[in-house]
């Protein structure tokens, strides 16, 4: 991982513990490209098992805070955001979610 | 028929035993809600009388005006860039859709549990109540970018020759 995505998952991990709560235990993030063939930043905000169940409004503003973060900071890619929660068969985030480099076909994005 | 689709939404994904395809219609359906959502407040802020039954040519341009709304537009950021409302509304519209795009169109183990597609559709209704809760100005910005396109920055004055 490059020194600024991790730079990255500190910042999302500290703005999304305060925003969300302490239930986001730590936030993964890659590069990719998006359903429209840009690069893009996948962040995965893992959460506990405290988590509430309807975090929609929070998130959304916590999704639109980080999004601001990193544009004050140069960074223009568009950054996707994901909760995951707990796996009852501990499977890792990152093994779960293989997808091949741009496999979101660019012929679905009118779509 | 937006509040019906984010509840078709959640009754797949809470479903006992919701299977693989469950799961992605109600990611689908999720987006597609938010998605109606936007090209409904479009045509109603061009269209307001639409609700007359009467007037078939009124119904006709509703319908254009509401299918003008194309998917390219949810991730072409200066058309939203108005207002921190509009912003977020895009923000989310664009996450959304790509979990539909993952739903629809990749083959490979759909990778989300229950429970994170409820947090989907959780996105999904605040985006409709976000995209109903926008003011005149922001209203009425979209419509114009959307419709037109968004404003060119300005190039400054022209130059006086005389």
């Amino acid at each position: 991982m490059t020194k600024t995505l991790a730079t990255y998952e500190t910042l999302a991990l500290k703005l999304l513990k305060k925003e969300l709560g302490q239930f986001v235990e730590s936030v993964h993030v890659e590069e990719k490209l998006d359903h429209a063939d840009d690069p893009a930043l996948f962040f995965d905000a893992n959460l506990d098992e405290t988590a509430p169940s309807d975090i929609g409004k929070k998130f959304i503003y916590a999704h639109l805070l980080l999004r601001n973060r990193l544009e004050a900071k140069g960074e223009m890619r568009f950054p996707y955001l994901t909760t995951r929660r707990p796996r009852s068969d501990n499977k890792p985030t990152e093994q779960i979610l293989n997808y091949p480099e741009g496999s979101v076909a660019k012929r679905s994005a009118n779509h | 028929m937006i509040d019906s689709l984010l509840a078709l939404a959640a009754e797949l994904s809470v479903k006992v035993n919701a299977n693989e395809a469950d799961l992605r219609r109600a990611t689908s359906t999720a987006y597609y809600a938010a998605f109606h959502a936007l090209c409904e407040m479009l045509a109603d802020q061009m269209i307001p009388l639409k609700k007359s039954p009467l007037d078939v040519r009124l119904s006709r341009l509703y319908v254009r005006v509401y299918r003008s709304v194309k998917h390219e537009h949810i991730w072409k950021r200066d058309l939203f860039q108005n207002s921190d409302a509009t912003k977020t509304v895009q923000t989310s519209l664009d996450n959304l859709r790509q979990k539909r795009i993952e739903a629809d169109y990749i083959p490979l183990t759909f990778p989300y549990l229950s429970t994170e597609v409820n947090d989907f559709i959780s996105e999904a209704r605040e985006t409709v109540a976000n995209i109903r809760a926008l003011n005149e100005a922001d209203r009425l910005s979209l419509t114009v970018n959307m419709l037109i396109g968004p404003e060119k920055p300005e190039t400054g004055q022209k130059k006086n020759t005389k």
